[in-house]
């Protein structure tokens, strides 16, 4: 393995892991809210329960985040110090606001996890939204990092030696405003599937009433959340299309550029014979959805040298299977517009397909990412610097790669084995 | 001005993460020195519990902030850095996650059964490691110049894998045992408990004063060791002479048990250790073979990014302090008290 696919591996492997529990922690603490605000005001003991079964998982989750987190910001120097020396001073406004959102949410989760005996209700109870909001704060911050990545701005290059650098331009960059919808909304959908799904198998194996009012409790979320996406990830593919057209055109397997450009479902790129075999072509409908024209011109991959070309067949794959699930995901959102009319929660139909819907939105997360990050290269920075030239000279990177896929492989087995003893605690699960 | 408005924040921001997240680190490492009686060693891990468990994740923030800063503001210096010191800061990483899931697992875990011997040995252990790493790391800058010549050795390894580094890297574990132990003091309403934290407090600082002479004088063998002109420094000496005076009413207020005022002086100490060792070497980062420098003001971002990120600091400083300083107060009353 080169040092250059080590390093990228080690920090793929690093953000997909980490994203994970930093959804978790910018999502959870407002179901905790709503679900302890239910308590103060209906004075239902089960309402509080839900809140500190969710809280032992949350503050392990939470826990796991920023250790992760504290990876990432070391791996940022530690595997590509050339991108660092670049960018440092280019985007590392939204990293230190970040840092400044971070920093509140540990002290306000540290209030909340803690105080409950310590300060008045309602005192104790507001912290909850602030640790969700300043959660959700510090992911647009990140997002802004990430979304200048691929929209490079405020600065000029001039050869690798950016002058004229200026950090306000750079964090508001044409990107930032649909990636952090997007992701915001993304966030929002996976974990509310994902902890439904779970009360979903708690209520289809217990019949507990608490799982009942746990779902009450997520319900709006998921559904407001999962409608919106088609339509935020419409928008996003629609500013990718005129921003990045080399990765709408990997994304959509899109070859040759071409006015009336068909839909591409499915299929497998092959890269050779710049075809997509076994794929379900739909005409006109690719101009449409990337340029809301039939007729629109769409730029292929031939446009752009060989040697910058995103990887076609990882890319366009991630694209369909993230789509397909938030597809999915929507389609069980309006069905869940209808519990109470038609009592779903008592079909066993209904309460299969959630649990089966239980990692939907992760995995579409985990592809989403895939899409956006493959979707870049060969650039670190869009258009400027190439990924293999922001390596660090250090060599046998492969050595830290194994060390960290096993650290979290240790921690991912850890994590599942603790949540399974605290379900079995609750007698959730037996 | 801004330059230095900038250099201030990090350097608090870097004293902050050394005493909050030194104590924070040393209870873990004095875990390590509990005594055999399990049912004490148990109450030990439930005071130390008690103690950190709401403030960790704010005490360790100060250190991403430092990073940040680090790479916002001093990009020249910073890309270096990760590259010289990339091993020994892998090793920091690693501890610090094994260290903090260990403690959040050991507490929130739903059984406190016989996986509580792992997560408390996982915790300890990486207490101590990842201790032992930053003190490396801080000799290492301290002391020889870098390589700019040589193979993987000369420049991955040898700067830091050395007599002079290595024994800074013990001696911050010492530090770091002495603050927790005198922060802890106050975290017990046991009367016996607080005894034992406050001899603990002792024999760490003992421990500490005997392990940074011999740095000392393995430093000063070390020719370009910034410590090698410690003694020629009036400031160093002054703060040297300080701190060794203060040693007396640290004494009275041990023997009359006044754990404020011990606290204060306790911290003072560290800063002043740790000053003494700055002192000369601000504002210097990292010192080449070559004679080259890179310092504060070489490696600083220019101006427009010094400007932004001073904003941010600033507006950070103005909600962090009030939310940190409520946090301490909800949870730590106990220790303003006398």
């Amino acid at each position: 393995m080169t040092d250059l696919l080590a390093a990228r591996s080690q920090m793929a492997l690093s953000l997909a892991f980490h994203i994970i529990f930093a959804i978790i922690g910018m999502v959870m603490p407002f179901f905790m809210a709503r679900a302890h605000w239910l308590y103060l005001k209906t004075k239902d003991e089960d309402y509080l329960k839900l809140t500190k079964f969710w809280m032992r998982g949350v503050a392990i989750f939470f826990a796991t985040g920023a250790v992760s987190g504290t990876a990432l910001a070391f791996e940022l120097g530690l595997l590509w110090p050339e991108f660092m020396k670049h960018a440092g001073p280019i985007i590392g406004m939204p990293f230190s606001w970040e840092g400044t959102a971070f920093f509140l949410e540990a002290i306000f989760l540290g209030l909340y996890l803690y105080g409950f005996n310590r300060l008045s209700p309602y005192v104790h109870w507001s912290f909850s939204i602030a640790v969700g909001v300043c959660g959700m704060a510090s992911g647009i911050f990140v997002m802004a990092a990430n979304s200048w990545m691929n929209s490079p701005a405020g600065f000029d290059w001039n050869g690798g030696n950016p002058i004229n650098i200026d950090p306000v331009r750079a964090m508001f960059n044409d990107a930032w405003f649909s990636q952090g919808q997007h992701m915001i909304l993304a966030s929002i959908a996976a974990v509310s599937f994902l902890i439904s799904g779970l009360h979903f198998l708690f209520y289809h194996r217990n019949k507990r009433e608490i799982n009942l009012k746990a779902l009450k409790v997520i319900r709006p979320f998921l559904i407001v959340s999962a409608l919106m996406m088609p339509l935020s990830g419409d928008y996003s593919a629609k500013d990718v299309a005129v921003r990045q057209p080399a990765k709408l055109a990997a994304m959509e397997a899109h070859f040759k550029t071409e006015k009336n450009a068909a839909l591409i479902i499915g299929g497998i790129p092959n890269v050779e014979t710049q075809t997509v075999d076994y794929a379900i072509k739909i005409p006109y409908l690719l101009s449409f959805l990337a340029h809301g024209d039939f007729h629109q011109e769409v730029i292929g991959l031939e446009e752009f040298p060989r040697d910058e070309w995103p990887p076609v067949l990882i890319t366009h794959i991630a694209f369909q299977i993230m789509v397909a699930l938030g597809s999915l995901m929507a389609l069980i959102a309006i069905l869940h517009l209808f519990t109470k009319r038609f009592n779903l929660m008592e079909r066993r139909w209904f309460r299969l397909i959630n649990i089966a819907a239980l990692p939907a939105g992760l995995i579409a997360l985990e592809a989403g990412w895939v899409v956006t990050e493959v979707g870049r290269q060969p650039w670190i920075i869009y258009g400027l610097l190439k990924t293999k030239d922001a390596l660090t000279p250090m060599p046998g990177i492969q050595y830290s790669f194994a060390l960290f896929t096993l650290v979290y492989l240790s921690l991912t087995v850890t994590v599942i084995w603790l949540m399974k003893r605290q379900f079995k605690s609750e007698g959730m699960i037996s | 001005m801004i330059l230095g408005f900038v250099i201030f924040v990090l350097i608090v921001s870097l004293v902050f993460y050394t005493i909050f997240a030194g104590a924070d680190f040393g209870a873990g490492i004095l875990e390590f020195f509990n005594p055999k009686d399990e049912k004490r060693a148990h109450e030990i891990s439930h005071v130390v519990d008690k103690a950190i468990g709401p403030v960790w994740e704010a005490n360790h923030i100060w250190l991403i902030l430092a990073v940040v800063i680090f790479f916002m503001g001093f990009p020249h210096a910073f890309s270096p850095f990760s590259i010289y010191y990339h091993v020994p800061l892998t090793f920091v990483l690693l501890g610090i996650i094994g260290r903090g899931t260990a403690f959040t697992f050991r507490h929130y875990d739903a059984f406190k059964d016989e996986s509580q011997k792992l997560y408390s040995f996982i915790f300890r252990t990486s207490s101590v490691w990842t201790s032992f790493w930053l003190g490396t790391i801080f000799g290492s800058l301290l002391s020889g110049p870098l390589p700019e010549r040589g193979d993987f050795l000369a420049y991955y390894v040898l700067p830091w894998a050395n007599l002079a580094s290595m024994s800074m890297g013990v001696f911050v574990i010492f530090l770091f045992c002495f603050l927790a132990s005198l922060f802890l003091i106050s975290e017990t309403s046991d009367n016996e408990l607080a005894r034992y934290f406050r001899r603990r407090s002792l024999v760490m600082f003992a421990i500490s004063v005997v392990v940074g002479f011999i740095v000392l004088v393995i430093h000063s063998r070390v020719p370009g060791s910034v410590i090698f002109e410690f003694f020629k420094d009036p400031r160093s000496i002054a703060l040297f002479l300080i701190s060794t005076l203060l040693m007396l009413p640290m004494t009275y207020f041990y023997r009359r048990r006044r754990y404020m005022e011990l606290k204060a002086i306790g911290v003072t100490q560290v800063l002043l250790v740790t000053a003494g060792g700055l002192v000369h070497q601000f504002p210097i980062i990292m010192r080449f073979e070559s004679g080259r420098q890179l310092d504060l003001f070489n490696a600083a971002a220019p101006e427009a990014t010094l400007i932004q990120l001073a904003i941010a600091l600033l507006v950070g400083v103005i909600c962090i302090f009030p939310a940190l300083i409520f946090l301490f107060k909800v949870f730590k009353s106990e220790h303003f008290k006398t």
